[in-house]
């Protein structure tokens, strides 16, 4: 994988189950094959309970399929032992989560430099790096508050930065917008949409907003653990 | 050789010239072998086997019987000691072990956090045996500096018997290192057992 540059995923056939075997067991995925090129914008939309967030987790290897492949450049990823996963999330993948998950013990230039430090970006240039990082998302001058003193904007903003610290191919955004009035909400979008062109990165947003799915390019409906509809704009 | 006074002086025959055996407070004497014979352990076994035929109710030994003796005695107190601080040490473990355990349980979400940017896994157990280090670490330190203290504080102004006692003590600079260099050791091992639970958080859940 090469940092930095979008990486084609493809899902073969995947399917996710808890519990499996269980009386509780539940098939969060059934089946679902879908390939997504570098630098697309897509959105990921369907009722909840639907398979949209454990989609957005197996790609993103915070888990791993029960059954199925999935590929980036056509290296099969997902059964990867936790380190490689690890590394390959730390260098390939930045998280935007609906509930911000900023680590509240840390400023916020202290979380957008936790990635780059994990990776041993020095240290100099690391605090260059989240400094310009927390600028481009209109956070200059808020290096040192810590979660509890910024506005739920503000924290998004914050884990943007950090979603972009390590120059990721890939954004994964979980509800971006869900805990963010309208205001803040098209704010949010509007940068979201400006890192992905300057980046040329691939975002993929999952969302029960349509004004957040308008923005993408490509559209997946998710119902019962598949894809019920795969639609581009002309 | 030690043989009971009263037990001598009936072996020697010894009286107040009445006949009648001088009674004694002491409950011990000294029989002194000199010559060769002191110095060789079968004559002196020898002596002792013949003094104690003739005393059969009572003890005797040798000299290097009786030191024998103290010497399993202060085993006996140093292994009871031991034992017991060793009790104390366990408890002292075992409880930074719950301590960190605990921590690690309610920071499911922070690992889980951290875990999901794809911070490797040993700078989560990282984090973990750093937190279990700097807790031995200061726990030992305020214990050797506490103790340090309050004994000189006892030799100071406590009662005669107390200041007795506590000017007994004696503090070794390198025993103290090895004590605590021991216990940061075993609080390390402690603090595995925290970063083994903090590897197995699952994400997905911890982030839910």
């Amino acid at each position: 994988m090469t940092a930095g540059r979008p990486p084609a995923v493809e899902l073969a056939g995947v399917s996710r189950t808890y519990g499996e075997g269980t009386p509780e067991e539940v098939r969060a995925l059934r089946d679902v094959s879908l390939r997504f090129a570098p630098g697309e914008f897509l959105s990921v939309e369907g009722p909840s309970g639907c398979g949209k967030t454990t989609l957005l987790n197996l790609l993103g290897l915070l888990d791993s399929p029960t059954a199925g492949e999935l590929r980036w450049n056509g290296e099969s990823v997902g059964r990867r032992t936790d380190r490689e996963r690890a590394r390959m999330r730390l260098e390939e993948v930045g998280f935007i989560f609906q509930r911000f998950y900023l680590l509240p013990m840390l400023t916020a230039l202290e979380n957008v430099e936790l990635p780059m430090a994990a990776s041993r970006v020095p240290r100099p240039e690391r605090r260059r790096r989240a400094s310009a990082l927390l600028a481009e998302v209109g956070l200059a001058g808020r290096e040192r508050a810590y979660p509890h003193r910024l506005s739920g904007g503000e924290e998004q903003r914050v884990a943007i930065a950090r979603a972009l610290a390590n120059r990721p191919g890939l954004l994964l955004a979980d509800e971006p917008t869900g805990e963010l009035d309208s205001t803040n909400a098209a704010a949010i979008l509007d940068l979201l949409a400006r890192v992905r062109a300057d980046r040329k990165a691939t975002l993929i947003v999952v969302t029960h907003n349509p004004d957040v799915a308008a923005r993408a390019s490509r559209h997946l409906l998710m119902k019962d653990g598949g894809i019920a509809s795969d639609r581009t704009d002309g | 050789m030690l043989v009971p006074l009263s037990d001598l002086q009936s072996l020697t025959n010894y009286s107040n010239g009445s006949g009648t055996i001088v009674p004694d407070a002491a409950d011990s004497i000294e029989v002194a072998v000199t010559g060769a014979a002191s110095t060789s352990p079968g004559t002196l076994a020898s002596i002792a086997s013949a003094i104690q035929a003739k005393v059969p109710f009572y003890s005797v030994t040798t000299l290097s019987q009786k030191a024998s003796e103290l010497r399993s005695a202060a085993a006996v107190l140093t292994g009871f000691y031991l034992g017991l601080s060793s009790v104390g040490l366990a408890i002292g473990v075992l409880f930074l072990a719950l301590v960190l355990l605990r921590r690690v349980e309610s920071g499911r979400r922070s690992i889980g956090i951290r875990r999901a940017l794809g911070l490797p896994p040993w700078r989560i157990a990282g984090n973990v045996l750093e937190e279990g280090f700097v807790l031995a670490a200061s726990g030992a330190g305020l214990g050797v500096v506490g103790g340090y203290l309050l004994v000189e504080a006892l030799a100071s102004w406590g009662s005669s018997t107390v200041r007795e006692a506590a000017g007994l003590a004696v503090f070794s600079p390198i025993e103290l290192a090895e004590i605590v260099l021991g216990l940061v050791a075993l609080s390390l091992l402690a603090s595995v057992v925290a970063a083994r639970a903090a590897l197995r958080v699952d994400i997905v859940e911890a982030l839910r």
